[in-house]
Parts: structure tokens; C-alpha cells; sequence
């Protein structure tokens, strides 16, 4: 038996380290451990951290809607809101990832909306300071930061960012770049200006796409003229500049397009062939002739496109020296298409053709071999004016298929409908084939070839029935003028019935004539409430009996749908017409000079007039139970006058003047207004003390000013200032600010007064006492607050008109001129003088 | 005056709410719903006065829920779609089961207001 393996006898097995296998045992376990741990770890800390960002995300989305949704012109409660969501927003975007997180939700949002939304978000970026955290990236030494901030910087358009980015358009690392470059093209119109001058690294392809897809989306964008960049020292530039030229059509740097023809880029060179195609220069022609045989095969494509389009026949003998001479079959191919574009059918097809003897030679066996009628039969080749001397008959043309003949084939009607002509007596067709597949191929060479019968069909005339439904009508005898007449008349008219009582009550014999009344009328009856004061009995007969007999129309008809029979039983009330003629019978209405029709004589005049007027026509006062009106003279009117401007705009202070008024007035109905001005102005709840910046220190603060001019936010923020960087003159307006009726103003001032103290201190200890005002003012104020943006609080309510009427404590001098009374005493006084 | 009810169909939780926070500012009521599978339960008991739905949603599409709407239910409520840039052919599909507006993203929230009331003026007519 043979033996298929060895021996080993001698080979020992070799001594393993088995405590040094243990230990690597342990120590790929203890890394398994450690692998699966931090696998563990990492992933739970990843979704615990997706969902804080889940969670912050439903946080902040209505808070930016709130945001976004925000109208100046809103109501109060809405703008308490809004500032208090402000001061929340400030309070949770000190958190780094609650800033992260915002903006994410912002630039989310940002590719979601679009129109006065999406401006309001931008604005909403920079107003809460997130474009800062931005530029603090611009700093970092890792590219993905660097290029995440540029990203967010561009997206949320923050032109201010521009001078900044604009530095990483020539930065070595290419994402930085591009993402720099895609920004200075955004952010400002002229930013593509500055890129092009001043980049010095290659732009791709897919950038110089991005790049024009960024200017394309501007709006009201207006291009600068790229042709002066056609000099610059980059290629790159010089390539996207042709680009664009193209794309902007910018057609007037013809001699820079032919002398970069003769660029060495290729690129550059196809770029500015398309560009001299497309503009049509004409003067590259023989430039590109020129430089023709030393270009590529793809750039010498390009240039034959060219000529083909700009080309005349002077350029044929060019084109057939490349017809000859280029070896690429594609050039060659171009060349000849070029050439048939320039001088069409200038260049026949020459391949696989076969001399035409060949194919006489071939007709003359076919004629030998099928049997056809010979008088019928006309060669296809024959011209076609022969075939108008044959005499036609209309057939119907029958395709009877010989089976049994030696050449024939099944052929369908469809099948030979692309067949010239059909002759007389067409009975057949026979169609040769052969089963010999050379034969067959001859056969199928030209169409011409084909014996055929043909049939001329012409339309049949006088059988079929002819519509004239487009021809115009011709009538007979026209009509006569009597019959014209009568036809009008008896046509129905649809008109709106105007009744004017007058005109019926004076003229009747000219109504009753009018040829209206004649005529079959349609009409519309306009129905009218009747007014309540509106009698007139007399006129109301009348015009019935007016209607009963001459004005009674022949044949009543509605325009609309409704039968006569169904709005028979509606009463027409003809009292409308009654106002109607109050009206009309002001036929003589005096002409009115408007210089003097507001002037009090002029009105007392006209109301004389009227009351006159009123008085001879009895009727028409009991129609018009108007009240009289009341006119007063100049005095009372300038007394009403100043009354009312006291009421809008003065105040306490008018008091004495107010009774000085009505000690003089004698008029009862202003007494009683001047009385209740004083009332009103006496009436001040002291409880509503409300803060006036009245007394004011010798050496001003300089945060004066600004908090003349903030809103409470600014107030606030300025407040944080003072406290880090006031001085003593500081502190004086910061009492007064703890007296203000704004409770975040209050609060701020309060604790930036008490840090500017212990600031001071040291150098200074003030003997001014804080006045602690807090307290009276209607809120809640948690003693616990003492972070400045907690909001723990709620507002009271408190009146708003009646804070601004307030009395200060310190008396005054009721007769120091500063009243509102004076003042208007002196403004007129003013202008008196000045007239 | 009874306010008008819109299903707000996005699973977009960010533009839903502040659609659905523009729309309410507006004075309408707006249910919004996540995803087809909810569109359909909502539908199953209530019918609003309009509905706005993305066209791109899990579960089921709108152009599903246009189909539902228009063919099961056999309601005639007015459907707005809206549906992302270039989604011509599912727009074109939207309009042949019966959507009767369109609105691309990104939006506009006043555009869709007025879209809305067009469409239940429309109605009421």
C-alpha cells in the first residue's frame, strides 16, 4: 500500500508562552471592552445630544416665529411680549449650544422661506449678535470651521462680513477659497470685480458654475464689462471672463476675442471661438484660417463650426485644402459639412456609390424578366410633364397580388402609399422579389427602380353636397323705409325707466309724443324703501293718473327671468319720485363763488336763503326735519378753537388761564367746556407718579442723550455700561432712573447704581442717598432677582393715557410762561408779526 | 364668526411651525400633522375647510392624499400642495387629481395666506 503523507516524527511541537497568551488574551478582551464602552458611550452621548437639539429646536422655533411674525404697529400686549421674549432669547443665547442651535434652526429656516420673512430672519441673525460667533470662527486654525463660518456668513447675508472673507480668496487650502470666492460674489454687486482681480489660483469648472449661478440670482444685477479682464495674468480669469461674456452677450471685444484665438490655452482658445460664433465676427475668418493647422483636433472641430457659420465662398478653397490634406477622419467630416453648410449640395455623397452604368445594365434584365402591360407602364425615371398628357379617369384603384407570378409580393394598400402617380386601367401591381438575396439587394438599391401603374385621382364634382355655411347671406329686395320702421318698432328695447314727475305734470303732449312710448319696453323697475317723511299724496295720484292714461305703455316686460304675472302684485312706490323732484326743480341753481362761500356772512346768508326758501314751500319742511345748525362768531370760534387744542395738549398747568376764561366768557355752552377742562385737568391720581427727567444735573451725564433716544433694551444694555465704565456724574441720572414707571429700566438702574457705588468707593463715596422707589411702582418685583435677564415678574397694568398727565411735586409758577397757553399766545403773535 | 380650519400636512416640524404660527396670527385654526399615516387619521374623523400639504411626506404622499381626498372621500375641499423646486412632474400630477394650488419652496407666508384665502373665498362662491 503506497503511503500519501509523511512522516513528522521528528518535528516537536514548538514551546508557546502560554502566560503570554493569557495576557494577550486579556488584553484584546480588555480593548473589546473598552472598544464596545466607548462605542456605547459615544453613541448615547451623540443621541442624548440630538435630542437637546430636538428639544432646543421647539424651544426657539416659536420664539422665532414670534420674531419674525413681529409688527411694530401690533398691539401693546404684543410688544410687551415681544421685548420680554427678547430679554429670554438674550438670557438663553449665553449658552454656546443654545447659540449653535439657534442659528442652525435659523439657517434651516432660512432655506424654507423666502420674501419679507426671510429679510426679517436675516435681520434677526445680526440682531442677536449670532453673526459674531461667526466671525470668531474665521479665526480658528481648522478649515471646516473657518469655511462653516464664511458658509453662514454668505447664507444669512451678512454684508458687514464682506472685507473679512474677501482676505481668504488667494488662502491655500482650496475649500476656504472656494468658499470665500462664492461669498465676495454674493455679498456685494462688486465683490465679482474684486474676485477677478484679485485671485490668483485656478477656478474649476464646477466653481466657475457655482460662481455664475450666484451672479445669475442677483437680482437687479448689472454686470460689469468682462472684456477688461480678458488682460488679466491669470488664465482662469481670462477663461471665466469669456464665459461670461458670452453669457451676458457682451459683444464689443471683438479684437480681443481674435487675438486670444491665438491664446495657447486650448481652453481659452475654444471659449473664445464660441464667443466669435456667437457674436458673429466676421473679421476672425482669416485668423482662424491661420491658425488652424497647429491647433488640436478638438479646438480644429471648433474652428470649422466656425466657418461653417462665418464662412463664404472664399473659404471653400480653404475648407477643401482640409478635406484633403487633414488625416482625422472627424476633421475631415467637419470640413465637408462646413462646406455644405457654405455652399449646399457643394459636396455629393462619394462612398459606396456605384457607377451608373452598372445600374443600366440591371434595368435592362429586370425589363427582360417581369411581364407588364407596356402601354400603361411608365417608368419611374421619366419627368413628370409627361404624365399630365395622359388622359385621367377616376378608378378606384384595385391591388391584385399574383401570387403565382415569378416576382411578386403580398403588398398592403398602405404599404405603397409613398407610390408617385397612378396611371389608367391600374389593375396590379407586381413587385418583383427573388429569393436569390443578391438579386434582392439590387432590387432594394433605388426606389426608382420599382415598375408601377399609376392612377391620377381627382376630387368628384356635383355628386357630393357642398357647404356654404361660411358664405355671407344675401337677401332680396331690401325693405322698405315704412317696413323699416315698423321693423325697429317692433324690436324689444331694454331700457331703465327714469320718471321725471315735473316733466310729466308740465309736458305732457311732448312725453305722449315721444316715439319711446310707442315702442314695446322692457323694464326695470328700481324699488325703493319708502322713507318715512316722505308724503306727498298729491304728486303720488298724479303721476298715477298720468300712467292710467297717456303714459300707459302697450307691453310690460322684465329684462330678467321673472314672469309679469309673478311680480304683478308688487306695489311700485312712487314716492321716491317725489324726492326725486325736489331735485329737478332746482332747474336755476345759482352759481357759487367758492372765495367767499365759507365765510360766515356768506353762510348766514345762504341759511336766510333757505329758511325763506323753507318758508313758501311747506312740503318740503316736513320732508327735511334737519336740526338748525349753530354758527358762532369769530371770538366764540377762536375761544372753541384754543379749547380744544388745551384739552389735546395741555395740561394742569393751563388751569389758571382756564379760569380766566370763563370769568370773561359769556357764552353758556363754552363755560360749561372750559369747566370741564379744569375738571379734567384737576382730576390726576397721584398714585401714578410717573418719571420726567426734569431736574438735571450741572455736569450732564454723557449717557444723557442716548437714553433720550433708546428703546428699553438699549436703556438696559446702556445701564450694563454705565455700571462698568460711569463715573460719579453718572449717578444722578441713575437716581432718576430708578424712578422710572419702566419696571426692566427701574431694576437695571437700581443695580447699576448699586455697582457704580461700590465701584467708587475707593476713590469716591458719594453723599447722594438712593432713593428706593422700586417698591411704590405697581409690579411684583421677586427679591430674589439678581440676575438682570430673569424674568420673574409681571407687569400691572397701568393706564397709559393717564401717565402722561401727571403734576410734579415741586410747585411752580403758574405764570413763568411756559405754558401751552403762552406758547400759543406766542406763536400767533409770531406770525402776526411776520405777516 | 366660526374661525376656518386648516390641516397643515408637513413633516418639516420647523416650517410647519412657523407656518402654523402665521396662519393662526391670521385668525384661521390650524391642525398640523406630521406625516400621511396622521393625514389620513385626521381625515377619517373630520374634514377641514382647507388642506395644505407638502407633497414629499412619509407614509403617504400628497398626491396619496389628494387621491384619498378626491376619490375616497369624495370631498371637493380645496387642497394647496407644496412641493420643492423642480418637482414639476409631481406638481403636474397634483393638478390632474384634482390640487387645486400650488406653492414651491421656498415659501413665502404671506403668498400662502393670500393662496388660502383665494381658494376658501373660492369655495364659499
Amino acid at each position: 500500500m503506497e503511503r500519501t503523507y509523511t512522516l513528522n516524527a521528528l518535528i516537536s511541537a514548538p514551546k508557546i508562552p502560554t502566560d503570554f497568551l493569557w495576557a494577550l488574551s486579556l488584553f484584546f478582551v480588555v480593548l473589546a471592552i473598552v472598544y464596545f464602552v466607548s462605542v456605547f458611550f459615544f453613541r448615547n452621548r451623540l443621541s442624548r445630544l440630538g435630542k437637546q437639539v430636538i428639544a432646543k429646536r421647539k424651544v426657539f422655533s416659536p420664539m422665532i416665529c414670534e420674531f419674525l411674525f413681529f409688527e411694530e404697529d401690533g398691539k401693546k400686549k404684543e410688544k410687551i411680549n415681544y421685548i420680554d421674549l427678547k430679554i429670554q432669547i438674550r438670557e438663553l443665547i449665553k449658552n454656546r449650544f443654545d447659540r449653535e442651535v439657534l442659528t442652525a434652526v435659523l439657517l434651516d429656516l432660512r432655506t424654507d422661506v423666502t420674501g419679507k420673512t426671510r429679510t426679517e430672519l436675516f435681520r434677526v441673525y445680526q440682531d442677536l449678535e449670532l453673526h459674531k460667533d461667526a466671525y470668531k470662527k474665521l479665526n480658528s486654525w481648522r478649515w471646516e470651521v473657518v469655511s462653516k463660518g464664511i458658509f453662514e456668513l454668505t447664507q444669512m447675508e451678512v454684508k458687514d462680513s464682506y472685507s473679512l472673507i474677501t482676505r481668504f480668496i488667494n488662502d491655500k487650502r482650496p475649500t476656504i477659497r472656494k468658499q470665500a470666492e462664492i461669498a465676495t460674489v454674493s455679498l456685494k454687486e462688486e465683490g465679482i470685480n474684486y474676485f477677478l482681480d484679485h485671485t490668483r489660483y485656478k477656478i474649476s469648472e464646477w466653481q466657475q458654475l457655482k460662481l455664475l449661478d450666484v451672479v445669475r440670482n442677483k437680482t437687479d444685477y448689472e454686470p460689469p464689462a468682462f472684456r477688461l479682464w480678458l488682460t488679466s495674468k491669470n488664465n482662469h480669469v481670462v477663461l471665466f471672463a469669456l464665459r461670461l461674456i458670452k453669457y451676458y452677450n457682451q459683444n464689443d471685444a471683438s479684437a480681443s476675442l481674435i487675438q486670444l484665438l491665438r491664446h495657447r490655452d486650448n481652453h481659452i482658445k475654444k471659449e473664445a471661438i464660441f464667443c466669435i460664433r456667437d457674436f458673429n465676427v466676421t473679421d476672425a475668418v482669416p485668423i482662424l484660417k491661420t491658425i488652424f493647422w497647429k491647433c488640436t483636433t478638438d479646438v480644429k472641430m471648433y474652428v470649422l463650426e466656425a466657418l461653417s457659420q462665418l464662412g463664404t465662398d472664399d473659404d471653400i478653397g480653404f475648407l477643401e485644402d482640409v478635406v484633403t490634406k487633414e488625416v482625422a477622419f472627424t476633421v475631415k467630416g467637419k470640413a465637408i459639412t462646413a462646406l455644405n453648410t457654405i455652399r449646399p449640395e457643394g459636396v455629393l455623397p462619394t462612398q459606396d456609390i456605384v457607377p451608373t452604368a452598372d445600374f443600366e445594365t440591371e434595368v435592362e434584365t429586370l425589363d427582360a424578366t417581369i411581364p407588364v402591360p407596356i402601354e400603361t407602364e411608365i417608368h419611374s425615371t421619366e419627368e413628370p410633364s409627361n404624365l399630365q398628357d395622359i388622359p385621367v379617369t377616376a378608378e378606384i384603384v384595385s391591388i391584385d397580388t399574383k401570387k403565382d407570378a415569378k416576382y411578386s409580393l403580398d403588398l398592403e394598400p398602405t404599404d405603397i402609399l409613398f407610390l408617385p402617380i397612378v396611371t389608367e386601367d391600374l389593375a396590379e401591381i407586381v413587385v418583383k422579389t427573388e429569393e436569390n438575396s443578391t438579386k434582392e439587394k439590387e432590387h432594394n438599391k433605388d426606389l426608382r427602380d420599382l415598375l408601377v401603374y399609376f392612377e391620377e385621382i381627382f376630387p368628384l364634382c356635383g355628386s357630393e353636397e357642398l357647404h356654404f355655411e361660411f358664405l355671407p347671406i344675401v337677401t332680396g329686395d331690401p325693405l322698405s323705409e315704412e317696413e323699416a320702421t315698423q321693423f325697429l318698432n317692433d324690436l324689444p328695447v331694454t331700457f331703465e325707466e327714469v320718471i321725471v314727475v315735473d316733466e310729466i305734470k308740465t309736458d305732457k303732449n311732448k312725453t305722449e309724443k315721444c316715439l319711446t312710448s310707442e315702442l314695446p319696453v322692457c323694464f326695470e323697475e328700481v324699488i325703493v324703501p319708502l322713507p318715512s317723511v316722505v308724503e306727498n299724496h298729491q304728486i303720488e295720484e298724479d303721476v298715477k293718473a298720468k300712467i292710467s292714461t297717456g303714459y300707459q305703455v302697450e307691453k310690460i316686460s322684465f329684462s330678467d327671468t321673472i314672469p309679469i304675472e309673478a311680480i304683478s302684485h308688487i306695489k311700485v312706490i312712487y314716492d321716491v319720485l317725489a324726492i326725486e323732484k325736489t331735485f329737478i326743480r332746482t332747474e336755476s341753481i345759482p352759481e357759487i363763488d367758492w372765495n367767499s362761500a365759507f365765510e360766515l356772512e356768506t353762510i348766514v346768508q345762504s341759511q336766510v336763503a333757505i329758511t325763506e326758501t323753507k318758508n313758501e314751500n311747506e312740503m318740503e319742511k316736513e320732508l327735511w326735519d334737519i336740526p338748525k345748525p349753530l354758527f358762532y362768531d369769530d371770538v366764540a370760534l377762536n375761544t372753541i378753537a384754543l379749547l380744544e387744542d388745551i384739552s389735546e395738549m395741555g395740561d394742569h398747568r393751563e388751569i389758571p388761564h382756564l379760569n380766566m376764561l370763563f370769568q370773561q366768557e359769556t357764552n353758556a355752552k363754552l363755560k360749561t367746556r372750559i369747566t370741564e377742562l379744569i375738571a379734567t385737568f384737576s382730576d390726576v391720581d397721584d398714585t401714578l407718579l410717573c418719571f420726567e427727567p426734569t431736574m438735571l444735573p450741572e455736569r450732564q451725564s454723557v449717557f444723557h442723550n442716548l437714553f433720550e433716544v433708546s428703546d428699553i433694551e438699549a436703556k438696559i444694555i446702556l445701564l450694563d455700561e454705565i455700571a462698568e465704565v460711569g463715573d460719579e456724574q453718572e449717578i444722578p441720572l441713575l437716581e432718576n432712573l430708578i424712578l422710572s414707571n419702566d419696571i426692566y429700566v427701574q431694576k437695571s438702574a437700581k443695580q447699576a447704581l448699586e455697582k457704580l457705588r461700590s465701584r467708587l468707593v475707593p476713590s469716591k463715596v458719594t453723599d447722594v442717598e438712593v432713593p428706593i422707589l422700586a417698591d411704590k411702582t405697581p409690579t411684583m418685583i421677586s427679591p430674589n432677582t439678581d440676575n438682570l435677564f430673569t424674568v420673574d415678574f409681571e407687569l400691572a397694568p397701568v393706564p397709559e393715557v393717564k401717565e402722561k398727565k401727571t403734576i410734579p411735586h415741586q410747585p411752580r409758577n403758574q405764570n413763568d410762561g411756559n405754558t401751552l397757553f403762552d406758547h400759543l399766545c406766542a406763536m400767533s403773535t409770531k406770525l402776526y408779526d411776520k405777516e | 364668526m366660526n374661525k376656518r380650519t386648516i390641516l397643515l400636512a408637513d413633516d418639516d416640524a420647523l416650517l410647519a411651525s412657523l407656518l402654523n404660527f402665521r396662519l393662526e396670527k391670521a385668525g384661521y385654526t390650524v391642525d398640523h400633522v406630521l406625516d400621511g399615516k396622521e393625514v389620513k387619521a385626521y381625515l377619517s374623523h373630520s374634514m377641514p375647510d382647507i388642506i395644505v400639504s407638502d407633497i414629499m411626506m412619509p407614509y403617504f404622499s400628497g398626491i396619496e392624499l389628494i387621491n384619498h381626498v378626491r376619490k375616497e372621500l369624495l370631498s371637493q375641499t380645496p387642497i394647496i400642495i407644496i412641493s420643492s423646486a423642480g418637482n414639476e412632474e409631481n406638481v403636474l400630477s397634483a393638478f390632474e387629481l384634482g390640487a387645486n394650488d400650488f406653492i414651491s419652496k421656498p415659501v413665502s407666508p404671506s403668498e400662502l395666506l393670500v393662496r388660502i384665502a383665494r381658494e376658501l373665498n373660492k369655495a364659499t362662491i
